[in-house]
């Protein structure tokens, strides 16, 4: 018993060093990366030199859109049990990535190239539409009346402004819109 | 070597402290942790059929090629993995309770993560396969009350020490690898120590597009005074790369449990994730409850 007790804690702590020496999860053991990457080298949302840009998602079935993304809680009753990150993060390994206009005076430019570094964003057209129809669908099991969906590109360029508001963005752009 | 591992493994422990830690910690898991709207696992099933073309198993299920199961099945699994976990609280048949939860938990947990990793809940099975190969159930439990007994008298000491320390090193390599994360990113010119970083990272919490809300927002106070900022930086990363001296030697542990329980209360108030669990394990497996309770 003895023996099978101390192997036990070798696989432990062999599992845990592991994760944490390849900084990489073998679920259940984990390297634990919350927080620790360089603020500006977040992957998601992307900021760089005081600038905020992130996607949201809005129900665009009447004229009056309604944002199904933010809230005071990361789980949308719409998205239930998915929190708003992960449907966000499914969208951007789909192409969402590859939808933004690259401006070469867009101060977010290289970011998104960063934070895109080891992703599949390459998007023939098609899979980001497939994807984010395949989230309409799933959004319509909990709210029927939801018909159309918008991925809305957010930026405010300087989070440290006075007179930011951190639930208005100063600059908004439709990505892609799909209905049922 | 081996005389300093048996000692610090098989040492006698105490039965005690390791069945309040079952009573308390799975009692927390299961009544609140299990009720958070993040694990309904019937929801998550749901989930997974509707977005598999997109969800990807994670890794012991990966690893092993453990397939998914039918939907009937997996119903029937998750009302035996909360009854297992129930029966290990009340300590009826604790150690054949805690390894059925233990294995169903490896699959049943396993499908949260399959759009992203869910770091939280990381703890649970380890805790599981520690109370399930150790008298967990000697005391304050129905196997106790009914006189049975799992294990050999001349072990049981030493294997109830076994999984205080399996789960107490279990917590100590979480907290270390938080900390192994941040470390590593360090330098002199960006990181998690780098002026202006641990304000923004407040700040960006502030926005409602983001994943979690501070109940206090300080992003721009904290970023009016860079010695809170970088002493809140600093302390957190000593805390987190030494906590495992808490394991080593004993007195330390009443700085280094505290201190990170401070931060994770500090993180929930001043930035919004709720790392609630781990505080639980903590603060329960971590507290000579024995000095307190003769």
């Amino acid at each position: 018993m003895i023996v099978l007790l101390s192997i036990l804690s070798v696989v432990l702590i062999v599992g845990f060093l592991i994760s944490i020496a390849l900084n990489r999860s073998f679920w259940p053991f984990d390297n634990f990366p919350m927080y620790s990457y360089p603020v500006h080298k977040i992957r998601y949302p992307i900021y760089n030199d005081g600038g905020l840009s992130l996607f949201t998602l809005l129900d665009t079935t009447t004229d009056q859109h309604r944002d199904i993304i933010a809230g005071k809680t990361i789980y949308s009753k719409e998205f239930r049990p998915l929190d708003r990150l992960e449907i966000i993060l499914l969208l951007m390994t789909n192409g969402l990535l590859s939808r933004i206009d690259y401006d070469e005076e867009n101060r977010h430019k290289h970011h998104f190239r960063w934070a895109a570094r080891d992703w599949s964003t390459e998007d023939s057209g098609e899979e980001l539409e497939k994807a984010l129809k395949k989230v309409l669908t799933f959004i319509q099991k909990y709210n029927p009346e939801v018909k159309k969906i918008a991925i809305y590109f957010y930026q405010w360029n300087d989070i440290w402004a006075d007179e930011v508001d951190p639930w208005k963005p100063e600059k908004s752009e439709m990505i892609l819109e799909v209905g049922s | 070597m081996i005389e300093a591992w048996n000692e610090f493994w098989f040492a006698d422990g105490s039965f005690l402290n390791l069945a309040i830690s079952r009573i308390l910690i799975l009692s927390y898991f299961l009544f609140i942790k299990m009720n958070d709207r993040a694990f309904r696992l019937e929801q998550w099933q749901a989930a997974r059929e509707h977005f598999q073309d997109y969800w990807r198993k994670p890794g012991i299920l990966h690893y092993l090629g453990i397939p998914y199961l039918s939907r009937g099945t997996e119903v029937t699994l998750i009302w035996v993995w909360r009854l297992a976990i129930f029966s290990a609280i009340i300590g009826l048949l604790t150690p054949v309770a805690c390894l059925i939860a233990f294995v169903l938990g490896l699959y049943l947990l396993g499908l949260r993560h399959g759009l992203k990793l869910h770091h939280t809940i990381v703890p649970i099975n380890f805790i599981l396969i520690a109370l399930a190969l150790g008298p967990s159930g000697q005391m304050y439990s129905v196997d106790h009350y009914l006189g049975i007994q799992y294990f050999p008298e001349e072990h049981l000491a030493a294997m109830a020490n076994w999984s205080l320390q399996f789960i107490k090193v279990t917590m100590v390599l979480i907290v270390f690898a938080t900390g192994v994360a941040k470390f590593r990113r360090v330098s002199l010119t960006e990181g998690f120590l780098k002026k202006g970083n641990l304000s923004t990272l407040l700040r960006l919490h502030e926005f409602g597009y983001f994943w979690v809300h501070p109940i206090i927002p300080m992003g721009k106070w904290m970023r009016r005074f860079p010695i809170l900022e970088a002493s809140g930086a600093l302390g957190t990363l000593i805390v987190e790369l030494f906590f495992p001296l808490a394991l080593f030697y004993p007195i330390t542990q009443f700085f280094f449990v505290p201190s990170f329980v401070f931060l994770i209360f500090s993180f929930r108030v001043f930035q919004g994730p709720r790392f609630d669990f781990f505080n639980c394990i903590l603060i329960v497996s971590f507290m000579p409850w024995d000095w307190f309770i003769k």
